[in-house]
């Protein structure tokens, strides 16, 4: 079989990459989400981050 | 279209307090529409910190998960695109003065205007500051 070289074009290459990674972030965030369960706090982090930025 | 997020936001994805959840349902849909999500590399720094205050100062969340909470923060952190703070510095500067904002606040409208990409925060002060003349969505508006 002749071997025909494929040329793909910038745009689908990083179309594709972005859609890969778009998923394997959204799973990312569902596999953390279930271990943050153990991870409960009662003073909210904004509050936190707000101290420091204004400090 | 991007949605850049605030350590406010970084942080509720990996623990578990009020809005989390509303926090990733939000992210998972600006994903699912195609968007990139970005943040600065501030957000490292400022989320661990925000970590050992939990687990050292207010002791809400006991040392050993606030190590897991920043494996999880790193596994999330090499997926999305992070804006060094050189890149933004300069404007960042401009828009602290103009708009009597702290330099750490600024830095991410600096790279929402650089990356032309809209701002989530749970932060009231900052979106309320920004509001009229960023794009900013503030988490509990969504």
């Amino acid at each position: 079989m002749k071997n025909t070289k494929i040329e793909w074009s910038e745009e689908i290459r990083q179309f594709i990459e972005t859609r890969i990674n778009s998923i394997e972030l959204s799973e990312a965030v569902d596999e953390v989400a279930k271990r943050a369960e153990k991870r409960t706090t009662k003073i909210d982090s904004t509050k936190l981050i707000r101290e420091d930025r204004e400090r | 279209m991007s949605l850049l997020l605030d350590t406010s936001i970084v942080v509720k994805l990996v623990i578990e307090e009020p809005d989390s959840q509303r926090a990733r349902t939000r992210v998972k849909e600006a994903l699912k529409q195609g968007n990139t999500l970005l943040s600065v590399d501030e957000a490292l720094p400022e989320a661990l910190n925000t970590l050992w205050k939990h687990a050292k100062i207010h002791r809400d969340l006991p040392a050993e998960e606030a190590m897991r909470a920043a494996d999880d923060l790193l596994l999330l952190w090499d997926k999305i695109m992070i804006i060094p703070s050189r890149e933004i510095a300069i404007d960042a500067l401009r828009i602290a003065i103009e708009l009597e904002l702290s330099i750490y606040d600024s830095l991410f409208l600096a790279a929402s205007r650089k990356t032309t990409s809209t701002l989530y925060t749970a932060n009231t002060r900052l979106h309320e500051a920004s509001k009229d003349t960023f794009d900013s969505e503030l988490l509990r508006e969504t």
